[in-house]
């Protein structure tokens, strides 16, 4: 049956195991003094700071040290886990079961079962089949190209400047230009030519046409 | 531990190392410098840590488990000598310790843990010397975070007192009669 506890003794309790009297503040001094003396409240900090500060710990006989060991050797009691008990076993046993569903689902799953015309037939086929799939890839490309631009070197008149346009002659092809005949052909030497040429009366081809 | 539960024995070699003198400090303390029982006390903890390896938590901190082990241990010891909570038993019969050095608070707190009852004894020793906190100890314990505070505060008060008492009556080995034992 535990004791009732004081709520004072609560709050005394974690102040003295806090703060030095000098650094309680003016509420909580107040309150201490309520309950104790300040030499009282001095006295029971230094008791739990001083002997927090007490490291002296006694060291073990050996022969202690001995008895214990000797003990453990003695009742070495590490219970032996049956092999179907341990981890190691049930990790085998866990493969082993997922190797034989695999096994066993794995082939059916991409077979069709047919039936054949008779009963007592039944014929495994498999839809496995190699699936060609053709995949148009546009994309933009960029191509720069040089542009060569002709600038034309034709000074342009001032525009106030009134250009005459030129009257050109329609010229008669059938008339010669001029009627001066274009080669002399009076003083043509044929007597180093063939008959046919004497023959010819080139003088009258020759001439020049009169209009 | 746990590799300890898995039968590692170096792993208990090592639990053995780092905390057989905390234990050993302990039950000193509780039993008012007394070696051999404190001795003996600290061989029996460390047997049932042993025996009773498999029912600890690996989840919790070996250092409470182990203290709550030697606390009942020791509760148990003044259940059977009738010595719990009856601080007017131990006055008288416990010898003065003439080494007690009184200008030091450490020694005189050391040599007067006996007037304290079983209950303020152990939360003082665990709080103030083992440093544990206030749940650690309710836990080792079995009570409340308030009744852990509770038994702090009449303890100082009683080691206070003890210690007012002392210097009053100087060294005078004829008036006071405090000393070891329980």
């Amino acid at each position: 049956m535990e004791k009732v506890f004081d709520q004072n003794e609560n709050n005394l309790i974690e102040l003295l195991e806090s703060k030095d009297f000098s650094q309680l503040s003016p509420d909580e001094s107040s309150y201490v003094l309520e309950h104790m003396s300040k030499e009282d409240y001095i006295l029971r900090r230094s008791v739990i700071v001083e002997t927090a500060q007490d490291n002296d710990t006694p060291s073990l006989p050996s022969s202690i040290d001995k008895a214990v060991f000797a003990y453990l050797e003695e009742n070495d009691d590490t219970p032996i886990i049956p092999i179907w008990q341990s981890k190691g076993f049930a990790m085998m046993l866990s493969a082993a079961v997922a190797a034989i569903l695999v096994w066993i689902i794995l082939p059916f799953k991409d077979v069709e079962i047919i039936k054949g015309e008779t009963k007592e037939t039944t014929v495994y086929q498999t839809k496995i089949d190699t699936v060609f799939q053709e995949k148009l890839k546009l994309d933009t490309i960029v191509v720069e190209k040089p542009q060569i631009v002709y600038v034309s070197n034709t000074p342009k008149a001032p525009q106030n400047q009134m250009c005459t346009p030129i009257e050109i002659k329609q010229s008669n092809p059938s008339v010669a230009q001029s009627s001066q005949p274009a080669i002399d052909i009076s003083n043509i030497d044929l007597s180093n030519k063939g008959s046919s040429a004497k023959s010819d009366n080139n003088s009258l081809v020759l001439s020049p046409v009169n209009p | 531990m746990h590799k300890f539960q898995k039968g590692n024995k170096k792993a208990f070699e090592e639990l053995y190392k780092r905390y057989s003198n905390r234990i050993y400090a302990y039950f000193m303390r509780l039993f008012n410098n007394d070696q051999q029982r404190a001795q003996d006390f600290t061989q029996d903890a460390f047997i049932k840590v042993i025996d009773k390896k498999l029912s600890f938590d690996t989840k919790r901190k070996f250092q409470p488990w182990l203290f709550t082990i030697a606390t009942y241990m020791a509760r148990t010891s003044f259940r059977d000598e009738k010595l719990t909570e009856d601080v007017s038993d131990h006055e008288n019969k416990n010898p003065y310790q003439p080494d007690q050095d009184l200008s030091n608070i450490k020694s005189l707190v050391r040599n007067n843990l006996h007037v304290l009852s079983y209950a303020q004894k152990s939360v003082f020793i665990l709080r103030i010397y083992h440093d544990l906190s206030v749940k650690e100890v309710a836990d080792i314990m079995n009570c409340s975070e308030g009744t852990v505070k509770s038994r702090m505060y009449h303890a100082t008060q009683n080691l206070a007192s003890q210690i007012r008492q002392i210097e009053a009556h100087g060294v005078d080995t004829n008036k006071t009669h405090y000393g070891k034992g329980i």
